[in-house]
């Protein structure tokens, strides 16, 4: 499985996803023009990963700063995935960074938690 | 987000485990639990999409507040710092029509000259309190005919002042130019009325002007450096508009040929001495506004008028086309000042724009 690493623009965040670590970043602003093709294939292999069960924890960390309704859908689903993925008993670990100040950053994520039982979440504030 | 947006979903919904019940085992009850979770799943998707996309629209709705707050700041202060550059280079800034650059170019411009005679002498024999309010209200009122004309105003240096026409904003050189000499004479007039209000509020001596104007090719832009620049004008014909400015009558308004021979239709002028200047191979030509009649219809200067008062029925002859404009501007200030006074009316009636 290869390796994701797709840098920030003004509207698309940053994807990283190292599947031998184990680990996915996604960071930044997140209103493409397009979402669904621009999650299109990195969705594709991340949720490719999570249909294997793995026998070191699984990382994942979620620092968004703005995400449209569109986005939130791609998150929703992945949330889902991940769920999914700790039912299946692999050890998945899901961090939701927001900044100290930023209420609707933690708002969101409360909002996403709701989504994970099987999977661990925490939510980390950050000073700016 | 309230249950009740979602009654009809959430009825669907029990209706849907209520039948699971009912119909166990005529339906294949993995198909009805499939379908029941991907609709509880869809419900709950569409719930959180909502609530997520009024929380964002509440969040552009307070930065859209805050921009408006800020715009209008913004406005303000540019509002303020207007009145340090000439209007229509401002205007032109914000329009977007102007660039920030150390840029020059060559525009025929009209170029407007006036200082006040005597000056040193009046701010020696003024408190500066008196001449500072006195010196404003001039420039105030200056400023504002020089902008109802359409003149760019480049900067006061000290008692004098300079304008030019054609740029940013042109309507063509004969327009620019009847403009500027339409503004000169509007300023000597409004002078000689603001020199009998002031005489009123015991002003010692008059403010009087001299005024040059000439038309000819002048580098126009920013001149200065990119931490502090100046929108202005600079050339020979910007220096001659200065001697020109300097060798006219006191309270007159003085062309150069170049100026003169744009509006000459539209007044009378008497030709000067040819002025000698250092620089300037052959002597300028230069001439005296002594009438400007703008638009307005063309009177016979040739005939006398009277002046007939009480108590004198033979009455005083007055030949116009004998008038310097100074004497004109000042016997029409005069007489108007005396209507105005037997009639009652204040002096701010005639500040029109």
């Amino acid at each position: 499985m290869e390796k994701i690493s797709i840098s920030s623009t003004a509207r698309t965040p940053a994807v990283e996803f190292d599947p031998v670590a184990r680990t996915f970043v996604l960071s930044g602003e997140s209103y493409p023009e397009d979402p669904f093709k621009f999650f299109a294939d990195p969705l594709a292999t991340v949720n490719a990963f999570l249909e294997e069960k793995h026998e070191g924890p699984i990382h994942f960390e979620f620092r968004l700063t703005y995400f449209n309704s569109s986005s939130a859908k791609v998150l929703m689903d992945l949330f889902c995935s991940l769920e999914e993925a700790a039912s299946r008993g692999n050890d998945v670990s899901v961090d939701w960074v927001y900044a100290e100040d930023d209420d609707n950053m933690l708002e969101l994520g409360e909002e996403f938690s709701e989504e994970l039982s099987a999977a661990k979440f925490s939510l980390k504030a950050i000073a700016e | 987000m309230s249950s009740e947006l979602l009654a009809q979903e959430l009825e669907t919904l029990a209706w849907c485990e209520r039948l699971m019940e009912e119909v166990e085992g005529k339906f294949p009850r993995d198909d009805f639990e499939r379908l029941h979770k991907s609709y509880k799943r869809l419900l709950k998707d569409f719930n959180r999409i909502i609530r997520i996309s009024d929380r964002n629209e509440l969040r552009l709705q307070n930065l859209s507040e805050e921009l408006t707050e800020e715009k209008a700041k913004l406005e303000g202060l540019a509002n303020q710092l207007s009145s340090y550059l000439p209007r229509q280079v401002f205007e032109s800034i914000f329009a977007g029509k102007q660039t920030l650059e150390i840029k020059t170019k060559r525009r025929l411009l009209t170029v407007f000259f006036s200082d006040i005679q005597g000056f040193t002498q009046i701010s020696e024999a003024l408190q500066p309190e008196k001449l500072t309010h006195y010196l404003n209200q001039y420039f105030s009122e200056m400023s504002r005919i020089a902008l109802k004309h359409g003149g760019t105003i480049d900067k006061f240096i000290g008692d004098a002042m300079m304008v030019f026409f054609g740029d940013p904003e042109t309507k063509g050189d004969r327009e620019d130019a009847l403009a500027a000499v339409a503004m000169a004479v509007e300023m000597q007039q409004r002078l000689a009325s603001l020199n009998l209000q002031w005489q009123g509020e015991g002003l010692q001596y008059p403010l009087i002007t001299r005024m040059g104007l000439n038309t000819g090719y002048c580098n126009v832009g920013n001149f200065g450096s990119a931490d502090r620049m100046a929108y202005t004008i600079i050339g020979g014909e910007v220096n001659l508009t200065a001697r020109i400015e300097s060798a006219c009558e006191a309270g007159g308004v003085l062309l150069s040929y170049e100026t003169y021979s744009l509006v000459q239709d539209h007044m009378l002028a008497i030709e000067r001495e040819p002025l000698t200047l250092k620089g300037i191979g052959r002597p300028v030509r230069t001439f005296a506004v002594t009438k400007f009649y703008g638009s307005a219809t063309h009177v016979n200067e040739e005939l006398p008028v009277k002046l007939r008062l009480p108590g004198n029925p033979e009455g005083v002859e007055i030949h116009p086309s004998e008038l310097s404009m100074p004497d004109r501007i000042a016997l029409v200030a005069n007489l108007r000042s005396i209507a105005d006074q037997l009639e009652g009316v204040r002096d701010d009636k005639h500040q029109t724009d």
